[in-house]
């Protein structure tokens, strides 16, 4: 195990950013989170990237318990490196930019040119190894900045929404180099990104950070107030294609619903639950392989609302479900967790 | 007016001709105040740099007070330097009054808190980004510092210079710890003042084109400085 986080708060003066009470990064895998602005992913970076200290709670690394004394985690630093949202770049040349890094570690020259060709060369970036990093575009900041820190052969990278900012083909490469970490040295990666399809296909797990907790895998349908009352008990949340989402007893209205009893209606055996049960119209646009369950995720678009339903290979050779398909979902509404 | 006429057309000619006393003086003028801004900016940068680096109680008072000292006049640096030089001063053993050494202690003096100043602005418009992009790299406190320091210097570059240029044009220190003595402690300021005196326009004048040129020049590079920081 690189990272066992027990019982993490941090806070901000009263306010609490981070809620964690049990996290384990395993050497070798590829970690997803996702979570709405402000939910606390980059704090989480932060802490794992040594670069804050927990307010309480332990952060154990390689089995020993981090103590936050300078010394010590410079040491850590160098086997921990992140690459931030908006990553800068000192104002000189590629080559140096890539080379400071490599310095600090006390690489030999040769190994070091070496080193900064090939992890340009991951990038696309080989061609720019002169040129003043100041007069890089936002793209190639970021992968220039990917690319000088995967020449320290990290153990762990650590990567705050890498493509947030960049063109598609600036993504594609930056997708690509990263996993290249774990392919040649099995590089632990933990990846903050709001791309939730790219998590699923190359996470190993992945998952869900919301006011500080972390919580599920990722899969979970989440769903942001505000809640309007309707009658009695239950609420609706109207969206943009004019469908309504119905539950009962949010505690407040701007609370957030885990929906969890979804499931495709217009199936040969589907039959309502109760009187209670709602049903929305969807369009599949997506179904992409749950690597941990060898299941197929499928990925419903309500108007803009992307939605997500596990189903076997079985299920959906059986209901012959495609993209572009319209399909009808059912839930319950009382079948909901609030947060 | 046929006076300054004439006065500014021999000035020239001594100018051009490279008149030898007005030649002395320029360089007395060019070493002193390049030996105080040499020493202030050993001291000033540095303090800058903590000051505005690190995080300490009544760091908001020592910036405050050092920019009081920006608006010191000479005079009162020249009284102060004065009380300690002269004879009766606990360093007046060291003889130090009326020469250029004197004049280097004060204009030092007078500087220091222009490097600290300008350099405590320099560092805090860096963006502190450069300083965690340092660290996730690896990089101790030092190696953060002098990234830090590297992404700041053309800003310190343009404090020497503004310092350089505070000090290249006060008469105040030169003329009360120096003594305005010919050939030895006798600067530009002073020696305009002396001519001045004397009612004999030519080398006043001629001097004044040289600091003028001198502060022309040191302009150009503060601007050139300035504009590499904006770029």
């Amino acid at each position: 195990m690189l990272f066992e986080i027990a019982r993490l708060t941090k806070r901000y003066r009263d306010r609490t950013v981070l809620d964690v009470q049990r996290l384990d990064i395993e050497k070798g895998a590829i970690y997803g989170l996702q979570g709405p602005n402000g939910a606390g992913k980059t704090t989480l970076l932060n802490i794992l990237a040594l670069l804050e200290s927990p307010t309480t709670g332990t952060v154990s690394y390689k089995s020993q318990p981090v103590q936050y004394s300078e010394p010590y985690l410079q040491r850590l630093r160098k086997e921990v490196v992140l690459v931030d949202q908006l990553p800068l770049l000192f104002s000189t040349s590629v080559f140096k930019n890539m080379e400071f890094g490599l310095k600090i570690r006390g690489i030999a020259n040769e190994e070091r040119k070496r080193r900064i060709f090939k992890g340009l060369e991951m990038v696309g970036m080989q061609d720019f190894v002169d040129a003043p990093a100041h007069q890089l575009s936002g793209g190639e900041t970021q992968r220039v900045a990917l690319a000088a820190r995967l020449v320290l052969k990290p153990e762990i990278l650590l990567l705050d929404e890498p493509t947030a900012n960049v063109d598609v083909a600036s993504a594609q490469q930056i997708r690509e180099a990263a996993l290249m970490a774990r392919r040649k040295w099995n590089a632990t990666l933990v990846i903050a990104s709001h791309d939730r399809d790219w998590l699923y296909d190359v996470c190993d797990q992945v998952m869900h950070l919301f006011k500080g907790r972390l919580f599920g895998t990722g899969k979970e349908n989440i769903l942001f107030g505000p809640w309007r009352l309707l009658s009695g008990d239950l609420w609706e949340k109207q969206l943009p294609d004019g469908q309504c989402i119905r539950l009962y007893d949010p505690p407040e209205s701007n609370a957030v619903a885990i929906l969890e009893s979804l499931t495709i209606a217009n199936g040969v055996d589907f039959s309502p639950a109760g009187t209670d049960t709602q049903l929305l119209e969807g369009i599949i646009s997506r179904l992409t392989l749950d690597k941990n369950s060898a299941d197929t995720l499928a990925t419903i678009l309500i108007g803009t609302l992307p939605l997500t339903l596990k189903m076997s290979r079985h299920k959906i050779q059986k209901e012959n479900l495609y993209p572009g398909q319209k399909v009808t979902l059912s839930y319950n509404p009382h079948s909901v967790k609030w947060l | 007016m046929e006076l300054l006429i004439d006065s500014f057309i021999s000035a020239i000619a001594l100018v051009v001709s490279l008149d030898r006393e007005m030649v002395d003086i320029v360089a007395v003028s060019l070493k002193v105040s390049g030996y105080s801004t040499l020493f202030a900016g050993l001291v000033g940068i540095p303090l800058g740099f903590v000051v505005a680096f690190e995080s300490f109680p009544g760091k908001r008072f020592l910036i405050t007070c050092l920019n009081t000292l920006l608006a010191v006049p000479t005079v009162v640096i020249g009284l102060f330097v004065y009380a300690f030089i002269s004879r009766r001063g606990i360093l007046g053993l060291f003889d130090l009054l009326y020469t250029q050494k004197a004049i280097i202690i004060g204009q030092t003096l007078l500087i220091i808190p222009v490097v600290t100043a300008l350099t405590i602005a320099a560092i805090s418009r860096i963006d502190q980004r450069y300083r965690r992009t340092a660290m996730t790299l690896g990089a101790n406190r030092l190696q953060a510092a002098f990234v830090i320091f590297r992404e700041a210097r053309y800003g310190i570059v343009a404090a020497v210079i503004a310092a350089y240029g505070r000090v290249i044009s006060e008469v105040g220190i030169s003329m009360m710890l120096g003594g305005n003595i010919r050939g030895f402690t006798r600067t530009m300021t002073t020696a305009m003042a002396l001519e001045y005196d004397k009612g004999a326009f030519t080398l006043a004048v001629a001097l004044g084109l040289v600091l003028l040129g001198l502060s022309f020049g040191m302009n150009l590079l503060f601007h050139l400085f300035q504009g590499r920081i904006r770029s």
